[in-house]
């Protein structure tokens, strides 16, 4: 995974700097950038039976926010007529809360005497590659929108604890692991004085699933947030 | 509560640079736009159908800040809308006799304009849409207590009206009446909804010194740039459906979620400086399309897969645009002309209605999409991009 991480980090400044030379003559921008904000999971409600008595279940779901922030560059390279190409290398934490509920129906309804939940924070560290395009408004804020590969580095594997403090069945496993992916970003950026910006974005990953195959759920949570952030240009336009 | 922290410290900040930008870019106006803060209280009554919510709950309180801009002739618009003032704000609410609903907060845009204005009066109408958070949602073992709203975050939007009376040079107070609804677009089950119904007095202080606008009264000249307007917009949002019971077996009700997609392509007459016609084609991807449910393995409640064809519906739709500069309202009901039919299926007379904002011609847009006048189907995030045709000279 790392040997991947590197070499797309490699391929996209080689990209990116080629890029930019081919556009020395017209005007890029160069940031650095940080932003916070809230986060969140979105898992469809993952509802599983008992095969045993058929009365007996667990439910997955997302629960509460979590808190989002990422530190990183930013280059702006303008390419005419309001159109901007606008790639960036950030190290970010995610994170979002997930519940399992266990419990037994009895006479048509939850015997909430024996039913139990755990909720836990599922947080990631990752490395991120946005390779966003924009477009710069007349009022002189821009909006950029596009994928962003990212790469985790640390998984606190909480979702994994929530599942071993309920575990029923021995016999089975749990992967949820999440090394790589893409998600995608949504944001506006408002100019502050010459050199810097506001700005608020939406964040979601690609994908995701519940599935039970060769004896082994897997899952993959897709988080979103909705952050603000601050970004501060070190080059001379 | 770290988040709410985050927000109220962030906040400001965000508002006052995008009013710096607003501010550079009225440069070469005569007169700037009047920025203010307002507070508001409210306390008022819920509304929800009794299988949802415990009968003895039926009170909310609640209060918000904003900031906002008192426009003053900028552009054209402001004159079309009476001078309306618009701005962000962020408020909270809370239920006095439980604790089973959360105490949730949101963070809005709001467009206030006036019916009417006289010297020191105005009888303004209010309109509010944002995103809600930090709800306690239904949860048959955490939460059992309401089937009000399954999800943490639900959509807001708030219509009402006020009177509103200028004290001296910079303070003006108000009183109003507010509906208030929260719904998640069904995209989490149970989304019976939160209706609110809300008396509100407010207090709003003028930060530009007291140099308000004149809200000349001249009509703007007649719109000459007519022009047809063909665009596009690609839309996405969640469906769920409570799962049915597959093989008799007991267990609480489940909400199992569906992906639609929609490519919207339309042409629309802009005939007036507000307004715009037309109509237009949806090509409709209908995850949801005969929802059944089977137990799969591992003991997973899953859904019946169906041919992709069989989710395929083509609608056609006619479409009126009231246009607010770079933002729009627009309204499309639609009629599904073709698709695969099921039991339970929705009516083929479709409602959209969305708010959309342009940035040059990039079109970001948020929607509801709904049947029976009122019955959400989704939520829809949408982005597009729009051709116009140049104005006869």
């Amino acid at each position: 995974m790392r040997k991947l991480l590197l070499s797309t980090i490699i391929l996209i400044m080689t990209i990116t700097s080629s890029f930019g030379q081919e556009k020395t003559r017209s005007k890029h921008e160069m940031f650095l950038k940080a932003s916070a904000g809230t986060s969140w999971i979105i898992l469809p409600k993952v509802f599983l039976i008992s095969p045993e008595d058929s009365v007996s279940n667990a439910q997955v779901l997302p629960a509460t926010n979590g808190l989002t922030g990422n530190l990183g560059w930013q280059t702006v390279f303008h390419l005419g007529e309001g159109w901007l190409f606008v790639p960036e290398l950030n190290l970010s934490y995610i994170s979002g809360e997930v519940r399992i509920n266990r419990t037994i129906y009895e006479d048509n309804r939850v015997d909430l005497d024996t039913a139990y939940t755990d909720q836990n924070l599922q947080s990631y560290v990752r490395a991120e590659i946005p390779l966003h395009f924009g477009v710069r408004s007349n009022n002189n804020f821009w909006v950029t929108l596009g994928p962003t590969l990212y790469f985790t580095l640390y998984d606190n594997q909480g979702f994994e604890e929530a599942v071993e403090n309920n575990r029923v069945r021995d016999n089975v496993q749990l992967d949820d692991d999440n090394p790589f992916g893409v998600r995608f970003r949504l944001a506006a950026y408002a100019p502050v004085g010459k050199r810097s910006y506001i700005d608020i974005r939406f964040e979601s990953d690609l994908g995701q699933y519940f599935r039970f195959e060769g004896n082994t759920y897997e899952a993959k949570f897709s988080f979103q947030n909705i952050s603000i952030g601050y970004g501060y240009r070190f080059n001379d336009k | 509560m770290k988040f709410k922290q985050l927000i109220i410290l962030v906040l400001p900040l965000v508002l006052l640079a995008s009013y710096e930008v607003k501010a550079q870019s009225q440069a070469d106006t005569t007169r700037k736009s009047n920025l203010f803060l307002r507070g508001d209280f409210e306390y008022g009554f819920i509304l929800v159908g009794e299988n949802d919510l415990p009968p003895d709950i039926n009170q909310v309180m609640g209060g918000n800040i904003e900031v906002g801009w008192q426009t003053a002739g900028r552009n054209v618009y402001d004159r079309v809308m009476g001078y309306p003032a618009f701005g962000f704000g962020f408020l909270t609410y809370g239920f006095p006799q439980t604790g089973t609903l959360g105490e949730p907060l949101a963070i809005y845009m709001f467009l206030n304009s006036p019916f009417k204005r006289w010297e020191r009066w105005a009888f303004n109408y209010i309109i509010r849409l944002g995103m809600s958070y930090n709800w306690e949602p239904n949860d048959p073992v955490a939460n059992p207590g309401h089937f009000a709203l399954g999800s943490f975050r639900n959509l807001y939007i708030a219509g009402g009206f006020e009177g509103q009376y200028l004290l001296g040079e910079r303070s003006s107070i108000s009183a109003g009446l507010k509906f208030t609804h929260f719904s998640n677009g069904q995209s989490s089950l149970p989304n019976a909804g939160m209706n609110l119904l809300t008396p509100h007095i407010g207090y709003k202080y003028d930060l530009n010194g007291g140099d308000r606008p004149s809200f000349a009264r001249n009509k703007p000249g007649e719109y000459k740039d007519k022009v047809m307007e063909y665009y596009f917009t690609l839309g996405n949002g969640i469906r769920q459906i409570f799962a049915k019971n597959p093989q008799d077996t007991l267990y609480p009700p489940a909400g199992v979620s569906y992906p639609v997609y929609n490519l919207s392509v339309a042409a629309q007459y802009h005939y007036t400086w507000a307004g715009k016609f037309g109509g237009g084609l949806d090509f409709i991807y209908w995850g949801a399309y005969d929802p059944q449910f089977e137990l799969g393995p591992g003991g997973i409640v899953q859904a019946v897969e169906h041919p992709f064809a069989d989710h395929l519906q083509l609608g056609v739709f006619v479409s009126y645009e009231f246009v607010l500069a770079d933002f729009s309202i627009y309204a499309q009901p639609g009629w599904r002309i073709l698709r695969k039919e099921y039991d339970g299926m929705p009516t083929d007379f479709y409602q959209h209605l969305a708010l959309k904002y342009h940035v040059n011609d990039l079109i970001l847009g948020v929607a509801i999409r709904a049947v029976n006048f009122g019955q959400a189907e989704y939520i829809e995030w949408n982005i597009g991009y729009r051709f116009r045709s140049k104005p006869k000279k």
